[in-house]
């Protein structure tokens, strides 16, 4: 008679054991409990993205540091605060890390943006924005390749306001162009992406 | 609410989902969002593409270390939301009574620390509230110019008052709360030097972590953090 345990027969004893690692809200539940260990996985998650946000944000690699640093210290102060139905981790991470470089940026903002800083960013969105193999992506391939679909001009409204925080009638004075078309193109360009998500669901 | 309201809105929405609709355009924004449950679905779905937007973002490795100077920072932090309600009566007895007087509540005598603490406490029992806060207001280079004073209760508030060292004009007040969201409060116009406002707040206090104080062009001028350690 077989072993106890032993469901596949035969005489040998077959152990299933599953490795998986711990769901982005576990390790947020973990956070807001204390646990160190909770706290170096999160952080060894989510360092490529929040430092890769903050740097494509503000550019100086010294500076994008001090600013993920910061946006963990505060996801850890708050991470009992964090609802899951208001959105995924990633995403809460990554505006508090938006949040923080907008700060930045709005302070140091007494001269006009160097046109190349947003062209470099932008290039840098399509070179590099490889997913996390620790985190299987849900639809920003998608969302890249609706990004890329739109007219260039609307792409970049877009991007000046979503990733740097630049309002509509900033968006108009880097662009040259007025503020009703500032606008149109921000609104233009979330409405189509909105209605890809839609027709993606 | 006319259907004019529901266009301009409309036309409102993605700037306000994206965070850069200013001052009384998002005010006029969300108190209009607060009856429009239409207007509200429509708003859901462009906060979550403007979220996922940061998705798209590159990645990009830390500077070596990284991950242990997180970890000491965080060691080192103290968490403080949920202090408990005794600790805040480290407040300076001026300024919770300030904040008390305030709210037209009561006045609360100045005496030993027992006197003041049975008065807060009964204070508190009046009122159904948690707990008064008090914290400074401070220019970027930590000159204090005023104070936000905050009530956790069943209606939550805040008043900020400015006293000094700021230009007169008006500023735009936004309360930060934890996990990331700005919400805009009333404006305050500071003359000669002074001035304050006041509002309830749309959530509640001990969610809030700050108030920033925004000249008209949206910069931040000054800041008050709600959870520095007493």
């Amino acid at each position: 008679m077989d072993p106890p345990g032993n469901l596949l027969g035969g005489g040998i004893r077959t152990t299933l054991r599953v490795i998986r690692s711990p769901s982005d809200e576990a390790l947020v539940a973990g956070l807001a409990a204390g646990d160190a260990g909770a706290a170096t996985a999160f952080v060894r998650r989510f360092q490529s993205r929040v430092y890769g946000l903050a740097v494509t944000m503000v550019g100086d690699p010294a500076v994008a540091e001090e600013l993920a640093q910061e946006a963990f210290t505060r996801a850890w102060r708050h991470a009992g605060g964090y609802d899951a139905r208001r959105g995924r981790v990633a995403t809460w991470l990554l505006s508090i890390t938006r949040n923080l470089a907008i700060d930045h940026l709005r302070a140091r903002r007494t001269e006009p943006l160097d046109p190349d800083a947003i062209g470099n960013a932008e290039r840098a969105l399509w070179a590099t924005a490889a997913p996390d193999p620790g985190e299987p992506e849900r639809g920003t391939a998608e969302l890249r390749e609706s990004l890329a679909a739109l007219p260039d001009d609307q792409r970049r409204a877009l991007l000046l306001a979503a990733l740097f925080g630049y309002t509509a009638r900033e968006v108009g004075e880097i662009e040259q162009i007025p503020l009703g078309t500032a606008k149109t193109r921000i609104r233009t360009a979330s409405l189509k992406l909105s209605q890809a998500e839609e027709g993606m669901r | 609410m006319s259907a004019g309201d529901h266009e301009r809105f409309r036309e409102l929405a993605p700037e306000l989902a994206l965070g850069i609709a200013d001052g009384e355009e998002r005010a006029w924004a969300l108190e209009h969002l607060a009856d429009c449950r239409e207007c509200r679905v429509r708003f859901e779905r462009l906060a979550t593409l403007a979220d996922e937007l940061l998705l798209v973002a590159p990645t990009a490795e830390p500077p070596a270390g990284f991950e242990a100077r997180v970890g000491e920072a965080i060691g080192t932090s103290s968490r403080s939301p949920g202090r408990p309600w005794w600790r805040r009566l480290a407040l300076p007895a001026a300024a919770l009574a300030a904040a008390v007087c305030a709210a037209g509540a009561v006045w609360l005598a100045l005496g030993d620390d027992r006197e003041l603490a049975d008065s807060y406490r009964e204070t508190l029992a009046v009122a159904n509230g948690e707990y008064f806060d008090a914290a400074p207001v401070e220019l970027p280079g930590g000159e204090r110019v005023g104070y936000v004073y905050g009530y956790q209760g069943r209606a939550s508030w805040v008043l900020a008052v400015i006293y000094d060292g700021l230009p007169d004009g008006r500023y735009r007040l936004e309360l930060v709360t934890g996990d990331g969201r700005r919400m805009p409060l009333r404006s305050i116009e500071v003359a000669d030097g002074r001035g304050s406002t006041g509002a309830v707040t749309p959530v509640g206090y001990e969610e809030l972590t700050g108030v920033r104080v925004l000249d008209r062009a949206g910069r931040e001028v000054a800041e008050s953090d709600l959870h520095d350690p007493d």
